[in-house]
């Protein structure tokens, strides 16, 4: 089969590779129909995240058909259209039986290296490097899905692929940021980072948690563009605005009272000097994680508020200032997203047509396109804000969807 | 935008989560005794670990203070009693290794060790015209049963032995999934 496979920072290719097999009573096959490119892969494609190895297939967030179950999955049958989440989860252990599935005890073989790394070793992802598992990702025609019996959703034939392929990843990690956030009715929130998360966070604010202000936060027009149209914000761009000031404005003096990052670990800065020493610090293995976002909300959130953190960190970041965030009583909630708790609930949302998360697709095209669509994404040409690889479909048939 | 007060919106109804959004939904207050959970497994084994660390500390002083007593308790010759304040002194340090330390784990298996040794010379004993058969017996019944407790809980500790783990025992296999990593090497790790 065709897979998409990462060789190195900056380089990632379609390679012949061999099928997936089962190899655990409890795996299943599906034949991928749709599978995104997420903002997180951009970590793994600029080399931020260790332990990537050369070949490794990556990609998590897959939709498709099953076409082969192990004896040990009796929920799911050939034939059925399913939305497969990033999150390998036994359902059986103590954190699964929490709902808390992104922290599964049981799914990640190499746990070991994971409490080197971080104390604790968290669940195994879809194609996310060997710290969380070494599992090869759905960016491919055939993906092989772990622990099958607790992970994808069975999803309605009729339903457009485009509809529901983001349960399995992004939609349920911006509401979560929104649910994290602990949003009260007509609070304001202010959204940094409007790619696909950050838009997914300002809707599910807005339409499930009744927020009343949206304060989206970025530098790339159309990015903004997209959350003042689709999510009714109003918008900061960074590189002409001093984000901090324009915040007190807006809430007269008083800040947001929730702080979203949907930015994470590789946060431009503006010029600011925080930012270039973090780029310096980074470029030389001094610090692994540019926390400029994270500082400029904490700074910026309102005294007792709380602060939610989706974008993805990996390691260590510098001069977080922990005295503002404490004297200033602030929360932090975080972590990777419970897929399996959210994707029931989001689903019926989609089907109720509470919302449509197709909204954010700018690009449909072939999984052999894939590498060049990594680079147009990366440096956000073409108005790039989201990728839908189509494994199915002939490379030369490549759409822009021209939103 | 307007400031704070002015964005507050009268609340109308119930704004109580729907019973359908499971994630949202209010649970009530757990009960915080519950809250503290821990793998009944896991403590049921750490509290035999301590018994049997004072077991051992209770033996080994016994041995060491009155071993002509404990000779005769146990059927061994009378005359080899000195021999048991060694078996004494081995014995306190099983208990010193069990209770002196957050792991016990080295300590019981140093226990099933120590349980050998006591066979031995409980079987040595034997041969002795002066020790008493019966009691021989029974000192021999109770060392296999308290040895083979001392292998459960030594077993079970080391199960629990994770910052020693290397792996994830219960993890899905990752042997045997497709990569382009063979082709990469196969071309001597040309691009």
């Amino acid at each position: 089969m065709k897979a998409l496979c990462w060789f190195g920072t900056n380089d990632v290719r379609v390679e012949t590779v061999p099928d997936p097999e089962i190899l655990d009573p409890r795996d299943a096959i599906i034949k991928i129909t749709s599978t995104a490119i997420c903002g997180s892969d951009l970590h793994l494609y600029d080399g931020y995240m260790p332990t990537m190895e050369r070949g490794d297939i990556l990609g998590h967030e897959p939709m498709g058909e099953v076409v082969e179950t192990g004896s040990g999955v009796t929920n799911l049958k050939k034939g059925d259209k399913v939305v497969v989440p990033f999150t390998i989860s036994c359902g059986e252990c103590f954190f699964c039986k929490k709902e808390l599935y992104s922290l599964c005890d049981i799914s990640n073989p190499n746990a070991a290296t994971g409490r080197k790394v971080m104390g604790h070793a968290t669940a195994g992802l879809l194609g996310y490097s060997h710290l969380t598992g070494g599992f090869a990702g759905g960016q491919a025609e055939y993906l092989r899905v772990p622990f099958a019996d607790v992970g994808p959703i069975k999803v309605p034939d009729g339903i457009p692929d485009e509809k529901v392929l983001f349960l399995s990843d992004i939609f349920p990690t911006g509401y979560m940021a929104a649910e994290n956030a602990e949003i009260e009715p007509g609070d304001t929130v202010a959204v940094w980072g409007c790619g696909p998360v950050g838009q997914f966070a300002m809707k599910s604010a807005r339409e499930f948690f009744e927020a009343e202000g949206i304060i989206a936060i970025d530098n790339v027009p159309e990015r903004l563009e997209m959350a003042k149209r689709e999510c009714g914000a109003e918008t900061i761009n960074f590189d002409e605005e001093n984000v901090y000031e324009r915040l007190q404005e807006m809430t007269g003096g008083r800040g947001p009272d929730r702080c979203i990052d949907a930015v994470g670990c590789e946060a431009l800065a503006g010029g600011m000097l925080d930012g270039i020493v973090d780029s310096i610090k980074t470029a030389t293995m001094l610090a692994t994680d540019r926390v400029h976002v994270l500082r400029q909300a904490i700074w910026s959130c309102r005294k007792g508020g709380t602060i939610s953190i989706p974008g993805v960190y990996v390691g260590a970041g510098d001069k977080i200032p922990i005295g503002a965030m404490m004297n200033k009583g602030l929360t932090l909630k975080t972590g990777q997203t419970h897929m399996q708790k959210y994707m029931p609930m989001l689903l019926k949302k989609i089907e109720m047509g509470e919302i449509d998360p197709s909204f954010i697709i700018t690009h449909e095209v072939a999984l052999d396109n894939a590498p060049e669509m990594y680079d147009t994404f990366k440096n956000k040409q073409d108005g790039c804000i989201k990728v839908v690889l189509k494994p199915g479909m002939n490379g030369s048939t490549a759409q822009h969807n021209g939103h | 935008m307007q400031p704070r007060e002015q964005l507050q919106i009268p609340i109308q109804g119930d704004l109580s989560p729907k019973e359908t959004e499971r994630s949202v939904v209010k649970k009530p207050t757990p009960d915080l005794a519950a809250m503290k959970y821990r793998d009944p497994e896991f403590v049921a084994t750490g509290k035999l670990a301590s018994a049997l660390g004072v077991f051992s500390l209770g033996l080994g002083l016994a041995e060491l203070l009155a071993p002509q007593q404990l000779a005769k308790l146990t059927g061994v010759d009378e005359e080899k009693s000195s021999h048991l304040r060694v078996l004494g002194l081995r014995e306190i340090g099983h208990g010193l290794a069990i209770l002196g330390s957050k792991k016990p784990t080295a300590g019981v298996w140093s226990r099933v060790g120590g349980d050998i040794i006591d066979l031995a010379f409980l079987g040595g004993s034997l041969n002795s015209t002066n020790s008493n058969k019966t009691r021989l017996a029974l000192s021999t019944a109770a060392v296999l049963g308290v040895g083979a407790l001392d292998a459960l809980v030594a077993q079970r500790l080391s199960s629990q032995d994770w910052a020693g783990a290397e792996g994830n025992p219960g993890a899905p296999t990752t042997e045997g999934q497709p990569s382009a990593r063979s082709a990469f090497v196969e071309n001597g790790g040309v691009r």
